[in-house]
């Protein structure tokens, strides 16, 4: 009797329901699976919202690190009380890993932007049936949100290390007229955050920034 | 230090986890020994008190296990230094002897227990409510709910331990350790006084004559917590009209502060921060200005079945909903939407939830190029070749990942150590197959070397593999007695694991190298053939921190005819191939295979 569709077998349709509103914060979810920097980006998201006077918050959900299990974090930029963004209530889904993305899909809501990879890993540990991931073309319609497709092989592959194509989405992730902070900012966060390895970091954002967003989801789609 | 440089930042604003924050609070306290045996979600304490141990002055160890490091950090509390001692809550269960003694006899200078929980759970094998270790031992305990109240709850809880003379209890779960929050940065004191200790037998000589006048002590110093408690700084109470009153306890309450924003809904509230003792005056105000409360924990009716007690005491009309009501769920940590679907529940409304879909799950797999991926491949060849059937008790650590296919080998996973006594019981029960324990290292000094002893000295015909890759690689490689090097990255003694295993009095055993399959087959093999308790142990560097390369690289030129465990090899059937990227070229697949299929790349 409590949930809506037991209610309206029962005929008990007087019952008023609760219906959550959506808050200011700014959410971003990114996932991907263990070792591709998923947290790191999380990191850096956070110190650079913090560098730009917002509140903001960080959760990870790791698996195994780098043991090939799936890996998440949500970053919140703004007023929250948690730091776990509720269902349906993320702006921004960084997706490094299409797969990952659907195990992400109740995180979208009516205006959700998606920056995915085309690519997943899939180890002997999991075979995913290939039709059922989110391609380009019809992740949009079986998804939702509004995907803007990131081929990281076709694209970046030649420009930058394979290490850093968290910061490469990270870079287009920036380029974003929603995105909350600045991009010197996030630069001056990365270069914080990875003590090692800064100037090809740098490369890879500045590639990531500089790439043409909407031209790649077009150009893009012959290599889902 | 690198990683955990703001934990030194002077003053001002810094992005840290629950669990830095938390080593911030004690750094900020001034405090002088920490001690910990790694596990998830709370390694990061440890490790980040010893990352910046050199400016900090600090005394961190990684301790054999946690009964150690507890009664270590006892230890230097009674000779006057502050400490601070973190475990996840399976540690906790292990200490609960020592922790109700020394809750009896007091400390000295602070010691606070952080006690990480895992309510999902994600990386543990069980969900035990570590609140109830601290209703165990009957000392204070604490549930910080963000950063910056895990950072200055943990100097409070300094204070309060000495104020009380009692070990203080911080609990977290895995959603405050691992979270990250914008933190307010206080002084760093740095004063220091040197270790001293006054003659106190009657208070620090547990026997029964001193006993059982502690006990009584204990239980009146419990009562004058309480007080401190009625107005404490970080629990919060907000009265509003509204027939609706709702409690919740630590992180938990995040939940409810965002729910009630996102639904519009007014409540009263109280935020418990301080689970034990918990603050009655202030329940007894919600139960008062409402007529329906809500108790909104993770885990156990802890707090609930204390609110409904106060309820019933002070003959409440109303209703009290909770974990026990189903209103909240007795498992899995919660979140906003089942926090709202409960105020909802209660206030007769309904509330929508969507339906969640079910993606299969990733399995996280051994590394490529894992020694005890061979020591598996040679075990399941060995014990099939001997034709008689056998068990495989397995233990805690990274070698428990071929629990999950390919591999499949283990029969039981159960807790730390747990493996060679098990062995030896089912020896006893007279099992007619070949027994086999699985353990590594780490887990073996940790409390593996107990069931050895006792397995040799009864004589169970047992097969005891000891997985030797000399650091604790499931946490992400700290070193333990047998690595070489401490917390604090100095060189130190090494703990010969052949010599301590010979001691036993244990009459077989061999070393091999997991990498060589035949040789470690024939080494089982001899282990099964010998009548008592038999140890092999498999030497072999953890390849992820060791990042091991073989300088060669491996291709599959023919069905192999097997499913094989290692990640670096994709695809199934006809389809497998090796990915060079991955490989390491330890050439366990090669002996694994059907003989031709796999060969050295040119």
């Amino acid at each position: 009797m409590r949930d809506l569709r037991a209610n309206s077998i029962s005929g008990n349709n007087t019952r008023k329901e609760m219906i959550p509103m959506k808050k200011e914060s700014f959410n971003i979810v990114v996932c991907g699976i263990g070792g591709q920097g998923v947290i790191t980006l999380g990191k850096i998201i956070s110190r650079a919202a913090m560098k730009s006077g917002l509140e903001t918050s960080m959760s990870e959900f790791r698996g195994h690190a780098k043991r090939h299990d799936s890996t998440h974090c949500h970053i919140r930029i703004g007023k929250a009380h948690t730091p776990v963004i509720p269902n349906g209530n993320a702006d921004l889904i960084i997706a490094m890993d299409s797969f990952e993305l659907l195990r992400q899909k109740y995180m979208i809501g009516m205006n959700t932007q998606i920056l995915m990879d085309g690519n997943f890993v899939n180890g002997n540990e999991i075979m995913i049936d290939e039709e059922n991931l989110p391609h380009v073309e019809t992740a949009s319609k079986n998804i939702g949100g509004k995907i803007i497709g990131i081929g990281f092989e076709a694209l970046a592959k030649q420009v930058v290390d394979f290490q850093d194509k968290n910061i490469f989405f990270l870079g287009a992730a920036s380029r974003l007229d929603e995105f909350p902070v600045h991009k010197n900012i996030v630069r001056e966060a990365i270069i914080q955050v990875i003590a090692k390895r800064v100037e090809s970091s740098l490369n890879a954002f500045d590639a990531g920034f500089n790439s043409e967003i909407s031209r790649l989801n077009y150009d893009i789609k012959g290599q889902f | 230090m690198g990683i955990f440089i703001q934990l030194l930042q002077e003053t001002g604003k810094a992005i840290l986890s629950g669990n830095e924050a938390i080593s911030r609070g004690a750094i900020e306290a001034n405090v002088k020994i920490a001690t910990s045996y790694p596990g998830a979600p709370c390694t990061e304490i440890l490790a980040s008190l010893a990352g910046t141990a050199k400016k900090t002055g600090i005394y961190a160890e990684w301790s054999v296990n946690e009964v150690v490091a507890l009664e270590t950090a006892a230890g230097a509390s009674l000779a006057n230094k502050r400490s601070l001692c973190a475990m996840k809550n399976l540690g906790a269960n292990t200490v609960m002897d020592f922790l109700n003694v020394l809750a009896y006899t007091g400390v000295n200078a602070g010691l606070v227990l952080v006690v990480a929980d895992d309510p999902e759970p994600i990386s543990t094998q069980h969900a035990v409510d570590s609140r109830m270790h601290a209703l165990m031992a009957k000392i204070p305990c604490l549930e910080p709910t963000n950063g910056n109240e895990a950072r200055e709850m943990t100097k409070y809880a300094f204070e309060l331990s000495e104020k009380f003379s009692v070990p203080v209890q911080i609990r977290i779960t895995q959603k405050i350790a691992q979270s990250s929050f914008v933190v307010e940065l206080g002084e760093i004191k740095k004063n220091s006084e040197n270790a001293f200790f006054k003659k106190e037998p009657e208070r620090f000589v547990c026997i029964p004559k001193n006993v059982k006048v502690l006990h009584k002590k204990h239980n009146e110093k419990i009562l004058e917590i309480e007080n401190e408690f009625e107005n404490f700084l970080y629990n919060k109470i907000e009265l509003k009209e509204s027939e609706i009153g709702i409690i919740g306890s630590g992180f938990a309450f995040n939940y409810v502060s965002e729910a009630l924003e996102r639904l519009g809904v007014k409540a009263s509230t109280l935020k418990i921060t301080s689970t034990n003792p918990i603050p009655q005056k202030q329940i007894q105000e919600i139960l008062r200005n409402s007529k329906k409360v809500l108790v909104i924990e993770e885990l156990e009716p802890i707090l609930e079945l204390r609110v409904r007690e106060i309820a019933s005491r002070m003959h409440f009309e109303g209703e009290v909903f909770g974990t026990t009501t189903k209103h909240i769920p007795r498992e899995s940590e919660l979140s906003v939407e089942i926090v709202e679907k409960a105020i909802a529940r209660t206030l007769d409304f309904n509330y929508k939830e969507n339906e969640l879909e079910n993606i299969p799950n990733r399995i996280p797999s051994l590394c490529a190029g894992c020694s005890h991926i061979g020591f598996y491949g040679a075990l399941k060849k060995s014990m099939e070749e001997l034709e008689k059937e056998f068990v495989v008790i397995g233990d805690r650590g990274c070698y428990n990942l071929a629990a999950h296919p390919p591999i499949g080998a283990l029969d039981t996973c159960m807790c730390m150590g747990a493996s060679i006594p098990m062995a030896s019981g089912f020896a006893k029960a007279g099992y007619q197959g070949n027994i086999v324990a699985v353990i590594g290292d780490s887990t073996f000094l940790h409390s593996g070397i107990q069931g050895l002893m006792n397995s040799v000295v009864n004589n169970s015909n047992i097969i005891v593999c000891i997985l030797d890759n000399s650091v604790t690689a499931m946490t992400g490689g700290q070193p333990h007695p047998g690595t070489g090097k401490n917390a604090l990255e100095e060189k130190t003694h090494k703990v010969d694991l052949l010599d301590l295993v010979k001691a036993t009095g244990v009459q077989f055993l061999l070393e091999v190298n997991p990498y060589d399959l035949r040789a470690s087959e024939q080494a089982l093999k001899e282990a099964a053939k010998f009548s008592g308790t038999s140890v092999v142990v498999f030497k072999a560097p953890c390849a992820l921190e060791a990042k091991s390369d073989f300088g060669r690289r491996f291709e599959i030129i023919g069905e192999t005819g097997k499913e094989l465990a290692c990640p670096a090899i994709k695809g199934k059937g006809v389809n497998q191939h090796i990915d060079p990227d991955m490989c390491i070229g330890c050439g366990i697949c090669a002996q694994i295979a059907s003989p031709g299929t796999i060969r050295e790349r040119k």
